[in-house]
């Protein structure tokens, strides 16, 4: 074994320090760990959320199901399966949600602070150090699951479930925990920032969990033979149950498939066990990976991702731009002059990467060239039935807009803070509400480069619902003024919501993940909102679904589908006698939406330029000063005296 | 009028009382050094002068203008340097300080004469197009001195300029700031490192946990502490009557011989230095060494902060 190799094996140091240490300080880091997450009030704050939603939705569950049973009590005997799968569901999901977050920055905050290297160099072990950390986490996040015993245990009593059931989700939820904290772990240990870190571990952890079934069409296209073997290894070795399906076994990474899918519901602990060693596989070498990357990465330095990308970017127009056609040609000179007047929205406009025209340009075509392709694909294939190009393109254009804008927006403050520069602007005369006007410049630009590759889906829109989709006026013009009036507003509120973040927290990664994290739950909750109160008959208050973004822009990108409900979809009188009702709604539902939007924007535009000097520590001044209220006395004492007006008693 | 009146300055974090009641009078053309501990109040203090604390109380005023109330006008006359590089990086030098000239409005006609003669005065004129990212720490702090001089402003808010360059940044630095004390700026100053003031200010303030323990010129806090000064000295032709006769000197404290030198130790004021160096001539000594204590000023502040430095 060689030297590396047996450093990689080794056990973790503090297990061989325990005769030393005793064995209350088997793992100090862990320790360490817990005591500084039990005494950060975050850690209560999240838990008590987690709590409220997970109680809040096990009521929705019970109250769904019992609801759909009829009153007599005999028959909610043996239907404790759907509020155990809904349950189980939710569980998951918290552990998706709660766990990256939770565990990607406990290497890199490290990095960021620069006390890695203070770390490694103690008598801890790597996997010392990786396993506390991990742990940490792993404790924290079981805390949150063990919320919801008393829950299982109601559902447990309705009967229907079996005890090798619970265990086995039990069990699941376990090896779920460890392979997404694993996961987490080697995506800190090898990124050097935090909001890398839980970019990479969503992008990794989706290519890997949901990847195989999407490649593989659910385990159908299977040209490597790699799905039969599977499937044929579990028939004849009757390992994980034997009976294990094409589609199971594209899904083997996947907890909640592992143990809730109908095959996998045998109720036999020892089957579900089996069936997660993948799952346990994965959370080794990821370990390992971590273990493996973590003294080569721990002192990697700071790089500008998006600097990079566009010098990348820069490097490809170069060389595609060098051929015999156009022979290098520059379509737009910069020269950067000097500032004269305006020096904020000088910078912004000429010497930041995402604000000069030439990396505009750059964006522009990443983004058009795509979608100009995307446009052409229905002219060869069905003419008619095409028209998904053009609502993915719409979809793709208008997240990848909310994602650099928000980066963007964000770091207009944010990069100020690390590069310590902010101080030195407040401190010149230019007024609060004029650095944040000339902040926005750059933004600006950026928009209207986005507004291109919009106006292009939309157009082509407009062109296939006026002359192949024989769409009617009224619809047609109802799409326009959505695609128009969500143009004009969304990148500007999505620009103001990610600047008030980025002047309130206190990097520009967590900005951004709070930006996109309040994006994404204005987008889905009015609209699940709305599909639980559609589902329960309240269709009125379904209209809440108008609320959500994500609602406007999947119609705005059907056009139609406003004035034709699918509530009705399967009665067509009961459509018609409707359809006034669905038009004036749609028409409501647009305004309503646009108006509350409009509302937001402008708020939120005063509430930033108000509260800018308090939130970035900077005194602006107040109406009246010590002076002032010397001078205003002295003007009552006269005004007084005068007899104008009578002395106040209580004064003589 | 004074160019920095802080009276009962006190600021708060929270719980936490940073300043606790600061008063401090500094007249047009001083250095004023601002002397103390990590965490004594030093920055706070300076921020609120810079317009950068807007919860504070008591009153503070820079050239007669109340910071509270007037916090626009007061921008127009200081200059502030934080202790930290506060310095874009994708800007060139000449870059940079345009587009401080312009945020501080300068007539676009005057502009490059300004930024020339700035950089004359810090020596970065050879820089000029350097992107600023590329300069050396010392260079960068003098273009934030250089930044801060674009406008001419009366006074001059400096939170530990010299911290973390190395002795020949900081002598530059020390230059620098004498040169600017020759051109009648007021100059508000903070350091940890005692005899880089003591050299350079007209007067001191020591501060510790939020107060003002002292102030003063180096010379006033020696007489009022009754800090004894120190001379060292190595004679080629040591002998016992040398020493007797030293002890015997008025003024003298005590006379100390050791291996390598005479260490002799009087009261601030009681006798000079030159006197004493007279003295020993005149014994027909041949004097190889004489130095005087520079670093006394840490025993001033051990004194003055006994039992409270963190």
């Amino acid at each position: 074994m060689s030297p590396f190799t047996r450093r990689l094996f080794a056990l973790p140091g503090s297990l061989g320090d325990m005769a030393t240490w005793g064995t209350g300080n088997v793992f100090p880091l862990l320790s360490r760990e817990l005591t500084e997450q039990a005494a950060r009030r975050r850690t209560f704050v999240v838990r008590v959320v987690y709590a409220v939603v997970l109680y809040v939705v096990a009521v929705w569950i019970f109250y769904s199901q019992v609801h759909s049973w009829s009153s007599q009590a005999f028959n909610t005997l043996g239907q404790g399966e759907p509020i155990f799968q809904g349950l189980a569901g939710l569980q998951f999901l918290g552990i998706y949600l709660f766990l990256p977050p939770m565990t990607c920055g406990v290497l890199t905050a490290e990095k960021e602070r620069d006390t890695l290297s203070l770390l490694l160099l103690t008598r801890l072990g790597p996997w010392s150090i990786l396993i506390g950390k991990l742990f940490s986490r792993m404790v924290t996040m079981a805390s949150f699951i063990c919320l919801s015993l008393p829950l299982f245990a109601v559902a447990y009593s309705f009967g229907g479930v079996e005890a090798g059931r619970i265990l086995g989700l039990g069990w699941t939820l376990a090896v779920t925990i460890l392979q997404i904290g694993s996961l987490a772990l080697a995506c800190s240990a090898w990124c050097r920032t935090t909001g890398s870190a839980f970019m990479a571990t969503y992008l990794i952890g989706a290519l890997f969990i949901i990847g195989p079934p999407f490649m593989t069409q659910g385990g159908e296209r299977d040209p490597f033979g790699i799905v039969e073997f599977l499937v044929e290894y579990c028939r004849t070795t009757g390992f994980a149950g034997g009976d294990l399906g094409r589609e199971d076994v594209t899904f083997v990474l996947f907890g909640p498939w592992v143990c809730l899918a109908p095959q996998s519901s045998t109720g036999q602990l020892s089957v579900t066990v089996s069936r997660s060693v993948p799952m346990l596989l994965s959370a080794a070498a990821c370990l390992l990976f971590a273990r493996v990357v973590l003294w080569r990465r721990a002192f990697v330095a700071p790089s500008n991702v998006m600097l990079k990308m566009f010098r990348s970017l820069d490097t490809l127009f170069h060389r595609l731009n060098q051929n015999r056609l156009t022979r290098g040609i520059v379509l737009t000179r910069e020269h950067v002059q000097l500032p004269l007047y305006d020096p904020i929205r000088w910078r912004e406009t000429k010497k930041r990467s995402l604000g000069t025209t030439r990396y505009l340009v750059r964006l522009l075509l990443v983004l058009e060239i795509p979608v100009l392709f995307g446009m052409l694909i229905p002219f060869y294939g069905d003419y008619n039935s095409n028209y998904a190009p053009a609502f993915v393109a719409a979809w793709i254009v208008w997240v990848i807009s909310a994602l650099v804008i928000a980066i963007h927006a964000t770091g207009l403050i944010g990069l100020e803070r690390s590069r310590q520069t902010m101080d030195v602007l407040l401190t010149t005369p230019l007024t609060s509400e004029s650095i944040v006007k000339e902040k926005f410049a750059g933004i600006s630009r950026m928009i209207v480069v986005l507004w291109i590759p919009l106006v292009t889906v939309y157009l082509y829109q407009v062109w296939w619902t006026g002359w192949v989709g024989s769409f009617q006026p009224g619809e047609i013009l109802f799409g326009i003024i959505r695609s128009l009036m969500a143009m004009a507003i969304y990148p500007w509120l999505i620009a103001w919501i990610g600047f008030h973040f980025g002047m309130r927290c206190r990097s520009q990664a967590q900005a951004v993940l709070v930006t996109l994290g309040i994006l994404t739950a204005v987008c889905v909750i009015p609209a699940a909102l709305a599909a639980y109160l559609n589902s329960n008959g309240l269709w009125t208050l379904g209209e809440i679904g108008w609320l959500s973004p994500a609602m406007v822009l999947i119609e705005s990108t059907h056009g139609r589908q406003m004035f034709s409900d699918y509530r009705y979809s399967y009665n067509y009188n009961s459509y018609l006698q409707n359809r006034d009702y669905l038009v004036l709604m749609a028409w409501g539902g647009l305004f309503c939406h646009f108006f509350l939007a409009c509302l937001l924007l402008l708020w939120l535009r005063l509430r930033v330029l108000r509260t800018f000097a308090h939130r970035l520590g900077r005194n602006d001044g107040q109406i009246i000063d010590d002076d002032d209220i010397e001078r205003l006395s002295e003007l009552r004492r006269q005004i007084v005296i005068s007899g104008i007006f009578r002395a106040n008693p209580n004064d003589e | 009028m004074l160019a920095v009146d802080v009276r009962d300055l006190r600021v708060k974090y929270g719980r936490l009382e940073a300043v606790k009641g600061i008063t401090l009078e500094i007249p047009p053309g001083e250095v004023f050094g601002f002397i103390g501990p990590n965490g004594a109040g030093k920055s706070s203090t300076i921020r609120v002068l810079a317009t950068l604390q807007p919860k504070f109380e008591g009153r503070a005023r820079i050239m007669g203008l109340d910071i509270r109330s007037k916090p626009h006008l007061v921008r127009e006359k200081i200059g502030y340097v934080p202790d930290f590089f506060g310095v874009y990086e994708d800007l060139t030098a000449r870059e940079y300080l345009h587009f401080f000239a312009a945020a501080y409005r300068l007539p676009v006609s005057k502009r490059k004469g300004v930024v020339d003669d700035v950089l004359q005065l810090t020596d970065l004129t050879n820089k000029i197009d350097s992107p600023v990212d590329s300069l050396s720490r010392g260079m960068k702090q003098r273009l934030s001195l250089a930044r801060v001089l674009l406008h001419d402003p009366a006074v001059l808010l400096l939170d530990e300029p010299a911290s973390g360059l190395d002795p020949r940044a900081r002598i530059e630095m020390r230059e620098l700031l004498k040169a600017l004390k020759e051109m009648g700026k007021t100059i508000l100053i903070s350091s940890h490192i005692l005899h880089e003031l003591a050299q350079l200010c007209t007067r001191i303030g020591i501060i510790e946990a939020g107060r003002m323990v002292t102030q003063g010129s180096v010379a006033e806090i020696y007489r009022e502490l009754g800090v004894l000064k120190i001379v060292h000295v190595q004679v080629a032709n040591q002998t016992p009557e040398l020493i007797a006769s030293l002890k015997g000197l008025a003024g003298i404290t005590q006379v100390e011989d050791q291996a390598d030198r005479i260490s002799i130790r009087f009261e601030e004021g009681s006798i000079e230095v030159e006197d004493i160096h007279d003295f020993i001539h005149n014994q027909g000594a041949r004097i190889r060494m004489f130095q005087p204590e520079v670093m006394d000023m840490e025993t001033a502040f051990m004194k003055l902060t006994e039992g409270q430095t963190a």
